[in-house]
């Protein structure tokens, strides 16, 4: 069974390597692609927020070509604890992360 | 671009993204308040129509209504869910811990408050029982400066105590009749004041990995199947409740549980984006927008204490919303 949306970036970015939002939905599109929750905006908002509650951390901001904002993602140790809130189907596996 | 200006743009960008996510939190909770003031207007004018107004006891009226109201709420947030593609995560979320706490919640929240709320009411009178149900963002506040580690500022603690006390005159009525339950009815009130806090404190704390517009649809459906399972039959509420899908005031309810579904959606995301003292201090001002829609839709006369409590009420929400920038990390580590 697929995670809600925030279980599954979570669950990503706990495979021990920081990513982009871009990064991320490259990640996630062979699972959530097709959805309309699935873009970039909402991806933000999410990201945002679980940044907020302390979740993930940024910890390398620069520029994309066009000048545009890019930051990188990480769990923290706090976002590391709430894993255990995932099925145990899914704390036990792991997928390839393309970056 | 040198690397110094490469720099400082990057902070000049970050620093907008962050306060931008922060003003929409704030915003959200705010035009929450505003919308649950007209839904409160709405809803008081279908409670006075039948079959509301009539019922076997005195509370079937008012929690088939409740009921009602979160219902078509629920149905109104899932078609929201629906046509932004976010349906699927529904069952996704249900079978999850955080998904589990956020129905916690609705317990909390719907029929365990509203329930208390009403029979305060009864039991030990308005001016009591409004009073002591106003303070649930202090609650909720203190709950989750313990729970969740929320860091609340002395100033935001003011724009807190200030929007309730504000809540408190533009709701009070002078005391009177008799109330032989009166500390009973103390007692549910104060049920309620703790069930709103806890609402509050839990479903935050399910959204910090639930989507608050999945939380919030959950929250309505669920409290919805509690009233129609659990409370409507002790209440006598079940005749009330079908009976108004043959009347007119059900147009009402339904208008109301729209207003009520989008209040309750950015109450949710203000909850989320904000924390829990913040959002609940945007929220009570209801009071302050119920006194300016009753003025605009039923004949409610404006009095010197609606119009003190109102300016009470404006000065809080100023403090709690100052300084977005204290929003980028919302709790202690």
């Amino acid at each position: 069974m697929k995670l809600p949306m925030r279980f599954r970036i979570l669950h990503l970015l706990s495979e021990g390597i920081s990513l982009s939002t871009a990064e991320i939905i490259a990640n996630l599109q062979s699972e959530y692609a097709g959805e309309g929750q699935f873009k970039e905006s909402i991806m933000n908002l999410h990201l945002s927020s679980m940044r907020a509650v302390g979740l993930i951390e940024i910890i390398e901001l620069s520029l994309d070509a066009v000048g545009a904002l890019q930051q990188k993602y990480k769990i923290t140790e706090f976002g590391r604890s709430r894993l255990s809130y995932l099925p145990s189907s899914w704390q036990k596996s792991g997928s390839k992360v393309a970056v | 671009m040198s690397e110094i200006s490469v720099a400082s743009r990057i902070e000049v960008l970050q620093a907008k993204q962050e306060l931008s996510h922060t003003k929409k939190g704030l915003l959200s909770g705010v035009i929450s308040g505003a919308l649950w003031g007209l839904d409160g207007v709405i809803l008081g004018m279908a409670l006075a129509m039948a079959p509301f107004s009539g019922g076997s006891s005195l509370y079937a009226g008012p929690l088939a209504g409740a009921a009602m109201h979160d219902g078509f709420a629920g149905f109104w947030l899932f078609l929201y869910n629906l046509f932004t593609g976010r349906w699927r995560e529904y069952g996704r979320t249900l079978v999850t811990k955080p998904g589990m706490i956020v129905c916690l919640a609705s317990l909390f929240g719907g029929p365990i408050a509203m329930s208390g709320y009403m029979l305060g009411i009864n039991m030990a009178g308005a001016s009591y029982a409004l009073a002591i149900t106003a303070m649930y963002p202090a609650v909720g506040a203190i709950l989750a400066v313990f729970l969740l580690k929320e860091k609340i500022t002395p100033r935001v603690w003011l724009g807190i105590i200030l929007c309730i006390a504000g809540a408190i005159i533009v709701g009070y009525t002078p005391p009177e009749g008799d109330f032989p339950q009166f500390y009973l009815g103390l007692g549910l009130a104060l049920l309620a004041t703790f069930g709103w806090g806890m609402e509050g404190v839990l479903s935050t704390f399910g959204m910090d990995m639930v989507d608050p517009d999945i939380a919030i649809g959950i929250r309505e459906a669920a409290s919805f199947v509690v009233y129609l399972i659990g409370v409507l039959p002790i209440a006598a509420g079940l005749i009330v409740f079908w009976d108004a899908f043959k009347e007119q005031s059900l147009y009402y309810v339904a208008l109301a549980g729209l207003m009520g579904g989008l209040s309750y959606l950015l109450w949710y995301r203000a909850l989320n984006m904000t924390g829990v003292g913040r959002a609940m201090a945007l929220n009570i001002t209801y009071a302050l927008w119920a006194v300016f829609f009753g003025w605009l839709l039923t004949d409610l006369e404006l009095t010197a204490n609606l119009i003190g409590g109102a300016v009470v009420i404006t000065v809080g929400t100023l403090l709690v919303v100052a300084n977005p920038k204290e929003l980028v990390q919302l709790r202690n580590k």
